[in-house]
């Protein structure tokens, strides 16, 4: 399976793909269970982008074997559910694509300005 | 009906994957599918899953293609499962799906359920330890 991030601890650290970065993102906050993930993507994005199911549990089942989130069965629940949870790693991983992120509008917003100021 | 053509989709996943995610999966197409009311909301949301399951089927056979033969050089998370045999793989996927079933059962307080699937995988553990015994895996 293609994996999210050929080099998930070092620092040469591969742009997540968006539905990678809201998976991630949406287990930042607390555990969830698939359809919630779901729910809470399509919230994130601001309704913009609803994962498929097929998107979501291949993405997950990436983040798995790159040890990025783990799986546990939820307890307080009565429905056959596993939930899922960032890892340290993955929550390292999120934290260098965030960075990344920054940077790169940092970079986008000084160009603007000497464009702007160009004109 | 709905649930039978989803889980025929569900079949063109590989072995392994099917058996980890297919029920969660048919699960969380079942709510959203439950969600909508309105017919037109219903049939898009049946194409959108269906074509996803399909992508996805295709991307997963290619990542399981990638780790039998281009894995050591793109996935090195998965360089030990990919030098396994199939059947081994299989038989820990099998395993590794019976314990988290029992644990679910456990967690929701169905005991029975969690028996069967306690027994289920005390079986499938066996049967790993024998193919792992044949393929000389220790």
């Amino acid at each position: 399976m293609r994996h999210v991030v050929a080099d998930p601890i070092g620092d040469r650290h591969k742009a997540l793909t968006e539905p990678v970065f809201l998976i991630l993102t949406s287990l930042a906050g607390k555990p969830q269970h698939g359809y919630s993930l779901l729910k809470d993507i399509e919230g994130l994005s601001e309704g913009r982008l609803r994962l498929s199911t097929g998107t979501l549990y291949g993405a997950l089942s990436r983040l798995l074997a790159d040890g990025w989130i783990e799986r546990f069965a939820q307890k307080d629940t009565s429905r056959d559910k596993q939930a899922y949870r960032l890892t340290p790693l993955g929550r390292k991983g999120l934290q260098q694509e965030l960075e990344r992120m920054a940077r790169l509008t940092r970079a986008a917003h000084s160009r603007m300005k000497t464009a702007e100021a160009k004109i | 009906m709905n649930r039978v053509v989803f889980e025929l989709l569900l079949r063109l996943y590989p072995r392994g994957f099917r058996l980890e995610y297919g029920p969660e999966m048919l699960s969380v197409v079942e709510r959203g599918l439950a969600e909508r009311e309105r017919l037109v909301s219903r049939l898009v949301f049946c194409a959108v899953e269906v074509c996803g399951l399909i992508g996805g089927a295709a991307a997963a056979w290619m990542g399981q293609f990638q780790n039998r033969t281009l894995g050591a050089a793109f996935a090195p998370a998965s360089r030990e499962v990919a030098r396994l045999p199939e059947e081994v793989h299989e038989a820990k996927a099998r395993a590794d799906a019976s314990l988290a079933l029992m644990l679910q059962s456990i967690a929701a307080q169905e005991f029975e359920k969690a028996r069967r699937y306690s027994a289920e995988e005390r079986k499938q553990r066996l049967a790993l330890d024998r193919l792992k015994e044949k393929y000389g895996l220790g």
